[in-house]
């Protein structure tokens, strides 16, 4: 019983820390116990390790192409003494290359006849498959929107906090009430996924101003965009200033840790491969959400790519500085070698 | 404390790695976390700590052929190679200007200090690594990945209770085995 206390306690201890709030004083043994969590916080990702020595050995190999080439003293590759283990034979490396050259004839002959053109993969990835997530130019149509409105006031929209959340909006907020006598009475909502508490002073909670005010937006809602939300955003009934979409002042998302996705077996029994494309909401956590297949491939590696692009980690999209939800389109590569 | 016991084979791995660059990887897996720790002791962010540790490894491949054996610990060359890098990146970074004073640390009394926390770091790390399996893993989501017990609970298909366990196991692993190699 004692020790399951101590467990929860160093599971307490260990959310405080990642909060960056100051730790309760806690006994010696889970005090301990956080002077290693403090560095293992600091510990390399096992697959940066992996894909850096990969990368090293792809580099390492091609130094030794372009390093060694003849040099002045005659010890140069390929026909000299090759710095490396084993000295390459003249009558060895000219056989090796006719061979070779031979198998490459029959392939492309095979290909050319199947009518059917070799795609090269210009991956630097060794393994089984490649991944290469590809964040495309901005996407032409809009995302899930945020929210915003506004009643075409002088003023922008003044503070204050949200009013219901609900999925289904019926009336949009206001600050000022235009309309004293509505036909059909509802409480003003917005749709959101926050967690934020209500306020009887219903208001844009981004503002500074206190003067009420709808905002400058138009059709509705608090803000300065349009729609019946609150905030900046366009058409929506949420909140903020939404999704937004990578160009102009918004930098797209950068994939900082990526794991290779899982081959279906039954797609690789086929020796099946493509790509797959997803739509995908970079939120400002880094972690991508809202994922939608645009180009699917099926055998299971639609399902795999959505797998793999959930546990990736983004440096999310910045605007004027500040990081913003950006959707982009990611390719997922199958490629069998 | 040294990476390599003997620095005679320390040498040996040198040489062989400049006759053939393809031979780096075993210098890079024996420096690996040694120079990663440094790197992130000095750095912003785990981003940027990626960045500079890639680059000081590409760095040392590339110009490997230059390295001149003086008895000097191979890691002393590396962690120079991460020391120029680091700044590098402050000096061209208006961002953390206050960043750039501890450049030159190293001639003063705190960088004993960095450097044992480095190795501390970089012993951790290699300790993580011979955890169990299910330890490890553990480890990695929740202190690597920030990932919640819930979040890893669903992952591996166990309670939170377990996840809990396994991560309080781990830890006193790794605590008695750190105070093990210090002793």
């Amino acid at each position: 019983m004692n020790n399951i206390l101590v467990i929860d306690e160093l599971d307490q201890a260990i959310d405080l820390m990642f909060a960056g709030k100051e730790a309760k004083p806690f006994g010696q043994h889970v005090a301990q116990l956080m002077e290693i969590a403090a560095e293992l916080i600091h510990i390399p990702r096992t697959d940066f390790k992996t894909r850096l020595r990969l990368e090293l050995e792809w580099q390492a190999s091609g130094r030794l192409m372009s390093k060694a080439a003849p040099s002045a003293s005659g010890e140069g590759w390929p026909f000299g003494k090759r710095a490396s283990t084993y000295p390459i034979r003249p009558l060895s490396f000219a056989a090796s290359v006719a061979v070779h050259a031979g198998m490459a004839m029959v392939v492309a002959i095979g290909l050319w006849m199947a009518g059917s053109a070799p795609q090269v993969s210009t991956s630097r990835i060794a393994g089984v498959m490649s991944v290469t997530p590809y964040l495309s130019a901005p996407v032409k149509s809009k995302g899930p929107s945020g929210g915003g409105g506004g009643d075409v006031d002088k003023f922008r929209a003044s503070k204050g906090g949200l009013p219901r959340i609900t999925n289904d909006q019926i009336t949009p907020p206001t600050v000022i009430m235009r309309n004293h006598r509505p036909i059909l009475q509802a409480e003003p909502s917005v749709v959101a996924d926050l967690n934020m508490p209500r306020s009887n002073q219903v208001g844009d909670p981004l503002s500074s101003l206190m003067t009420p005010s709808n905002g400058v937006g138009v059709g509705g809602g608090i803000g300065s965009g349009d729609g019946g939300g609150i905030g900046s955003g366009h058409g929506g009934p949420g909140v903020g200033p939404g999704v937004f979409t990578a160009g102009g002042s918004v930098t797209a998302p950068r994939a900082i840790y990526s794991p290779e996705p899982e081959f279906s077996d039954e797609a690789r029994k086929a020796k099946y491969q493509g790509i797959v494309t997803l739509s995908a909401v970079i939120g400002v956590d880094g972690r991508a959400r809202d994922l939608r297949l645009l180009r699917t491939l099926g055998m299971g590696l639609d399902q795999k790519a959505i797998d793999a692009v959930k546990t990736w980690r983004f440096k999310p999209g910045m605007k004027d500085g500040q990081p913003v939800p950006v959707q982009i389109d990611i390719e997922v590569v199958f490629n069998l070698y | 404390m040294n990476a390599f016991a003997n620095l005679a084979d320390e040498r040996l791995l040198v040489e062989a790695a400049q006759r053939d660059p393809g031979r780096f990887a075993v210098l890079y897996e024996q420096n690996f976390d040694r120079v990663y720790a440094y790197v992130a002791r000095r750095a912003r962010d785990r981003s940027d700590a990626e960045d500079i540790t890639a680059e000081v490894f590409h760095q040392a491949l590339v110009n490997i052929g230059r390295f001149q054996w003086r008895g000097i610990p191979f890691a002393a060359w590396l962690l120079r190679i991460a020391a120029n890098t680091l700044a590098d990146r402050w000096q061209s970074s208006a961002r953390n200007p206050e960043l750039q004073l501890e450049t030159p640390a190293e001639e003063s009394g705190l960088e004993p200090v960095m450097e044992a926390v480095a190795e501390r770091r970089a012993m951790l790390s290699q300790l993580v690594n011979r955890l169990s399996e299910d330890q490890r893993l553990v480890i990695v989501r929740r202190f690597v990945e920030q990932r919640s017990i819930r979040e890893i609970s669903q992952e591996l298909g166990k309670t939170e209770g377990a996840i809990k366990q396994l991560q309080f196991r781990a830890m006193e692993t790794l605590r008695n085995n750190m105070r093990s190699n210090h002793e």
